[in-house]
């Protein structure tokens, strides 16, 4: 997996996962893979991975089981909140780059709308 | 538990010139850390005085809490340890041959590691081309159960794919308590690896940091490591 | 860490292989000098004189390759960085070159006694007394233990000296430093021996002293017994030289020598 250079790798890792329980590739209660393999997955450090997960741990995201391994909440409000902030994320970024261009926010839900439009009419090539 | 490195106040000459001075670095138990320098900064130099190729030296060197030679030479795995193998000898008897002279080589992590770095047992050394000799000592060095690994600029020449798998087994072949130190002066060649990095400038030590912290601020390991170097020019 | 006895055969089995290559040359020769006696170029007594005198240079080649394997030990990585003392190394190192002389004289005195046998020229082995003869291999053993031993110094010498002067890029320096290593060396040498007899002398001991101290056997071997007790007196003074220069060498092996470098890196 290519990494951001200027970003802690952990945190892009979190990322990963939180996004891999949003499209449903992990569901809530399903195992997340082993610290090591998930590190030959992603070719990264080890002690990277055992951060990023201690940290969704604490944030509610994953929950670990002594023995067991590490497993995704089933508590759905704690995930819908996780959804909610990446949403926000994406949101926030798109505005400050279309705000870098000067745009103003009713241009910008204009086009945006626009676009919409523009996707689903020439949906068939994608 | 001990670290896996601790040297004070380490200097060393050579050839009336002084090559390392005031060295102080600890590095703790499993981590990977870079050693990033331009050429002929250091790197190699502080390499063989850890594993013991270099030896009048200043100061203290202690690898797992032990600090004689031979102690010192049984909890390290240098890359170069290969140096000076019959260039006639197959890949296969470099096993044999490492595990009478290492009693901690491990013939089957070895056979493991040739097979997915692809190197054939029956080839002998002086026919590998250079990447496949690289890869070679990487699997020899991985193969010996040590506290302490030394890679010395492994991904020199080193094409994309080679290094792809070369990363995979390092992740996969270092103990999870062991530390492994990798030079470089190619930083974007390992940068995703990284649990620190140190840099060497001017002889010494000028930095010892957290990958993560670097981050953290917004930097990558590259241009953190080239802010030592100013407007110079270097490799 | 590495047993000293796993060094020791490694090195064995390696040095071994290359002396048998020389022997399957000079068994080659041999083949060549048979074939010629047999279409009748050659006397019996050519062929055995020939390949006696290549049996002696295949020897010589051999104590040649054992001195290089031997340096090698001090300055490659894969010997250094093995897990054991130095002074260890250089034991390992030292019997495992004992061993393969031993071995490469074995068989070249085994194929010139086939020879010997098979030629049937007459008044080769005169009467030869045994244990002048083991006294004389033993000397020979320690003599050439004293030439690997001086070999050593001299290469450690130069290391040391090469590593902590500036400037050694230039080859002629580095010849200069061999040269006047070599001079050094042997002037050492010189000074050691005449001590020894400067010593053996103050203390009165003599070969004819020791001639009448030691009763070999009491039939005709007395006139032996005075060549014996010359033989183990040189015997003992080499050894004594082998075994204090050796210990200079371990000394200069663990605190100087260190091991060549690759060009590239620093």
């Amino acid at each position: 997996m290519e990494f951001d250079d200027k970003v802690p790798i952990y945190y892009q890792i979190e990322q990963y996962i939180n996004r891999e329980i949003i499209v449903g590739n992990l569901a809530p209660g399903d195992q997340v893979p082993a610290v090591r393999q998930l590190a030959l997955t992603l070719t990264v450090n080890v002690n990277t991975i055992q951060r990023a997960l201690a940290e969704l741990i604490r944030d509610g995201i994953l929950v670990s089981e002594r023995g067991k391994g590490n497993f995704v909440t089933t508590d759905t409000a704690v995930l819908a909140q996780m959804k909610q902030r990446v949403i926000e994320d994406e949101l926030a970024e798109t505005y400050d780059h279309l705000a870098g261009l000067g745009m103003a926010p009713a241009e910008m839900v204009a086009a945006l709308e626009g676009y919409i439009k523009e996707r689903k009419e020439g949906g068939s090539h994608d | 538990m001990t670290e896996a490195l601790a040297i004070q106040g380490l200097g060393y000459r050579r050839n009336q010139k002084q090559i390392l001075k005031d060295i102080n670095l600890t590095l703790p138990t499993g981590q990977i850390v870079g050693l990033l320098g331009a050429n002929g900064a250091g790197k190699t130099t502080l390499m063989r005085l850890i594993a013991g190729s270099a030896i009048n030296f200043r100061g203290a060197i202690s690898v797992a809490g032990v600090t004689t030679a031979p102690q010192r030479k049984a909890q390290v795995s240098f890359s170069a340890q290969m140096d000076g193998f019959n260039p006639s000898w197959r890949v296969g008897q470099v096993a044999d041959v490492m595990t009478a002279l290492f009693p901690d080589f491990r013939t089957a992590d070895f056979l493991q590691l040739a097979q997915l770095l692809a190197l054939d047992q029956k080839q002998r050394i002086k026919r590998l081309s250079k990447g496949n000799q690289r890869k070679l000592q990487l699997a020899v060095t991985l193969s010996r159960r040590a506290s302490l690994y030394l890679l010395d600029e492994p991904f020199d020449g080193i094409d994309v794919m080679t290094r792809k798998a070369m990363l995979s087994s390092i992740l996969r072949w270092t103990p999870e308590q062991a530390t492994l130190v990798i030079s470089d002066h190619h930083v974007s060649d390992i940068d995703q690896l990284l649990d620190q990095v140190v840099v060497i400038k001017d002889q010494t030590v000028v930095a010892q940091e957290a990958a993560d912290t670097i981050r953290t601020q917004g930097q990558s390991i590259e241009a953190y490591f080239e802010s030592f170097y100013g407007g110079e020019q270097h490799d | 860490m590495t047993s000293t006895s796993k060094v020791f055969w490694q090195m064995t089995k390696e040095r071994v292989r290359q002396v048998t290559q020389l022997i399957e040359i000079d068994l080659g020769v041999i083949a060549v000098l048979v074939v010629m006696r047999l279409i009748g170029r050659l006397s019996s007594e050519d062929v055995l004189g020939f390949s006696t005198l290549f049996g002696l240079i295949t020897v010589m080649v051999g104590f040649v390759a054992q001195a290089q394997s031997q340096e090698q030990v001090w300055v490659q990585n894969r010997w250094r960085l093995v897990p054991l003392a130095d002074w260890k190394l250089y034991c390992a190192s030292t019997l495992a070159n004992l061993a393969t002389s031993v071995y490469l004289w074995a068989v070249i005195a085994a194929v010139t006694t086939v020879e010997v046998l098979v030629s049937g020229v007459k008044g080769y082995w005169s009467n030869t007394n045994l244990v002048v003869l083991a006294s004389v291999l033993v000397l020979i053993l320690v003599m050439l233990m004293l030439l690997w031993t001086l070999i050593s110094l001299e290469h450690m010498l130069t290391t040391m000296i090469t590593d902590f002067l500036p400037g050694m890029q230039e080859k002629w320096l580095r010849r200069v430093i061999i040269l006047v290593s070599i001079v050094v060396s042997l002037k050492l040498i010189d000074w050691f021996v005449d001590g020894i007899t400067w010593l053996v002398n103050r203390a009165g001991i003599t070969g004819a002293s020791f001639n009448s101290s030691v009763t070999i056997n009491g039939s005709g071997m007395v006139m032996h017994g005075t060549v014996l007790a010359d033989l183990w007196l040189t015997i003992i003074m080499f050894a004594g030289a082998v075994l204090i220069l050796s210990v200079l060498n371990c000394y200069l092996l663990s605190h100087w020598v260190e091991t060549k470098q690759t060009p590239a890196a620093v």
